[in-house]
């Protein structure tokens, strides 16, 4: 290992994956540094010279950017605000500072994407850019490698629907990942449900009717025998699977735990023609790792429903026994190496 | 025919007599006769029902309707037998010691010193065992000396005395996270005096008394660790001992406080020589499937072991003497009065502890 090149580590304080693969990165002695979103960036400087430098100085320790072989985006972002002084504002101070760093903030994305690109050419697992992939990219090249996803309309058009289709098949989600309520003029806008409004909205889709709806993305609910999570990391394949249908109150997300009777977990090999077109997915959405959502439906096929980049991957490392953490850790090591 | 396959997470094991079903994802465990365990091949029941008649068909009825209640068991069809693999039975953990005990007797120990040395063999977690009375003050300097370092979590065990104060002891690991589990033992009122915000710990009373290290290794089903964790360590390594390490209370460095065998004292030896020491790691290999009596056990790999008290003290794999199962009669009896183990009581010099 060379003396001087680093993994750089990219994640929130309280994220215990990035924890467990930190353990790894220990055992193996690998060098590393970890930059979490609430941590304060001491200093930056990117230098344009006979070569392009970028340093900065965090929690004491500093970073030459050209030494990094390797890098993992976990989630959150590397802070250039200088967040110290919030505390001591009062309410007049906080305002103006509140407008101030909104447009401070996206005079400072250009320098971000230039630090995260800057990671590009080396061994990289995700990048903050992964944020950006919208579900409708998602969907349109899902189905172009080859992969089945459900009949899905982006609408804001919300009697159309209900006069077009048969409406109780749909389940109503966000049109990326956040569900909106807007109250503007008394007047309530939404966008999406919440996963615990899912069960409502599959019997009652009429309750949207007469609202005001903001776009939002009306999927077509797919009877399911089983669901499946399957984490990528950089072609491998670790998937799982969730047998919700076993279980009243969570057929619609399993997210409706039930503490006593959890839904069963375990391990489960996609076809070796799914993955491969899973593969080609990642491939175009040039993600290096993510997680997976898919339906195995009644009839055995296999239905797309989304992929997030920085999804969670503890659960189903620990219900399957995936050494998911380690694997992560050896790729950031074999990119220093 | 009817394939019922186990779900991967519970997992068939068999015994001498019977044989039971881990279900290591709900921490659970079913027993279940021979007969039973006979007629799966692996984790499939392959029921071809044609074959049976009246009586025999209403048993298998029985089985499968206790399979499938209890979620043990799914229907699968030939095709879809590929995208089930079995669950990985291999374990791996990111240190050389996951954890460390230090117990505490006379005075004073120098921990400043040993913690430096348990961050450098990457152990993150520590457990103190006091065999006398503490002052509050002691557990908040234990606190701040651990607040900065790389150790995760810690919990300790006081006996109770005048200074055990709840306000105190409820301030003191709210103050400090790390600070997991803070146990008072020999307390009259078994209670739970508080629970951390995040739900993992607290602060804890009960009524046993945990004078000294004999106490430890009693087996029974209470203590069973029904987890893939436990499950799958104990298919390669010895799962009380593996990979830690402990200070007893003369400062002596041995694989568990309640083992004679020292390594040397931390006065003068480094953990990590001692860590290092194929000597010292020779325990962590004895498996469960090698000890007399537990490798016919159907609870073998959800049972910790005791390595420290021994049905035959001169046999390393002799199976623990406190325990009171026999898997060839499926019987539990109370371990101490067995007239067997009468002169492995002695040799511990467990007499007294006993008759209490
Ligand atoms: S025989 Fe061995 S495995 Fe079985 S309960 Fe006793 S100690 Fe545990």
């Amino acid at each position: 290992m060379e003396q001087d090149s680093e993994i750089l580590i990219i994640s929130d304080e309280s994220e215990k994956s990035t924890d467990q693969v930190l353990k790894y990165l220990l055992y193996y002695d690998a060098k590393f540094i970890r930059i979490n979103g609430s941590d304060i960036i001491e200093k930056i400087e990117i230098i344009f010279d006979e070569k392009e430098e970028i340093q900065l100085v965090c929690k004491d320790v500093e970073l030459n950017f050209n030494k990094v072989k390797s890098s993992w985006y976990r989630r959150g972002k590397i802070n250039l605000l200088p967040v110290g002084h919030y505390q001591k504002m009062n309410g007049d101070e906080m305002q103006f500072y509140g407008q101030y760093l909104e447009h401070y903030g996206k005079e400072l994305k250009g320098i971000l994407t230039f630090i995260h690109n800057s990671l590009k050419s080396r061994k990289q697992i995700n990048s903050i850019h992964d944020n950006d992939i919208s579900k409708l990219s998602q969907l349109s090249l899902a189905k172009s490698c080859g992969l089945k996803i459900p009949f899905t309309i982006f609408s804001n058009n919300i009697e159309n629907i209900l006069k077009q289709y048969e409406p109780n098949i749909f389940i109503v989600k966000a049109i990326n990942f956040h569900v909106f309520r807007l109250n503007v003029n008394n007047c309530k806008w939404i966008c999406g449900a919440n996963s615990s409004e899912l069960i409502d909205n599959e019997i009652d889709f009429q309750k949207y009717s007469g609202k005001n709806i903001l776009i939002s993305c009306f999927q077509k609910y797919v009877a399911k025998k089983i669901e499946i999570r399957t984490f990528f990391l950089l072609g491998k394949f670790y998937s799982m699977a969730i047998f919700s249908q076993q279980n009243e109150k969570t057929k619609i997300d399993f997210r409706h735990y039930d503490f006593e009777r959890p839904n069963r977990t375990v391990p489960f090999k996609l076809p070796v023609v799914i993955e491969k077109r899973i593969e080609r997915l990642m491939r175009k959405l040039k993600l290096s790792s993510g997680s997976l959502d898919i339906i195995y439906t009644l009839d055995g096929e296999y239905i797309f429903l989304e992929v997030n980049p920085i999804g969670q991957f503890d659960w189903l490392a620990r219900s399957c026994n995936y050494p998911i953490e380690k694997q992560i850790a050896k790729e950031l090591i074999d990119g220093i190496k | 025919m009817m394939l019922l396959k186990l779900f991967a997470n519970c997992i068939l094991l068999k015994g001498a007599t019977r044989a039971v079903i881990c279900d290591l994802q709900r921490s659970n465990y079913h027993l279940i006769p021979m007969s039973l365990f006979d007629l799966f091949d692996e984790d499939m029941l392959k029921l071809n029902f044609n074959i049976y008649n009246k009586q025999q068909k209403s048993i298998l009825y029985e089985y499968v309707e206790f399979l499938t209640a209890n979620e043990l068991a799914f229907t699968i069809s030939q095709n879809e037998l590929e995208l089930f693999p079995k669950l990985s039975l291999e374990w791996d953990y990111p240190s050389k010691i996951t954890n460390i005990i230090i117990d505490i007797k006379h005075g004073k120990i120098d921990l400043s010193n040993i913690i430096s040395q348990i961050e450098d063999l990457r152990c993150y977690y520590l457990q103190f065992r006091f065999f006398r009375p503490v002052q509050m003050d002691e557990i908040i300097s234990i606190g701040n000396l651990l607040f900065d370092s790389l150790i995760h979590g810690f919990e300790a065990l006081i006996p109770n005395a005048d200074t055990v104060d709840e306000v105190a002891l409820t301030n003191i690991v709210n103050l400090f996270p790390k600070l997991k589990n803070l146990i008072v033992y020999n307390h009259p009122e078994e209670k739970e005096v508080c629970i951390t915000s995040d739900n993992v710990g607290g602060v804890f009373f009960i009524n046993s008394n945990i004078s000294s290290a004999m106490h430890c290794g009693v087996i029974h089903p209470a203590y069973f660790a029904i987890n893939i964790e436990t499950f799958t360590e104990s298919q390669h390594h010895n799962s009380c001992l593996n990979r830690k390490i402990s200070i007893d209370v003369d400062g002596e460095i041995k694989n568990c406080p309640s083992l004679a065998k020292s390594y040397g004292n931390i006065k003068d030896t480094k953990l990590i020589d001692v860590v290092n020491n194929p000597e010292f790691q020779k325990v962590w290999h004895i498996k469960k499937d090698e000890i007399t009596k537990c490798k016919d056990c159907e609870f073998r790999h959800i049972c910790t072991d005791c390595r420290a008290y021994l049905e035959n003290p001169e046999d390393r794999y002799s199976a623990p003497l406190k325990c009171g199962y026999n898997p060839y009669t499926c019987e539990w009896e109370e371990w101490s009065s067995n007239p067997l183990k009468k002169q492995a009581i002695e040799h511990y010099g467990m007499q007294e502890l006993i008759n209490l």
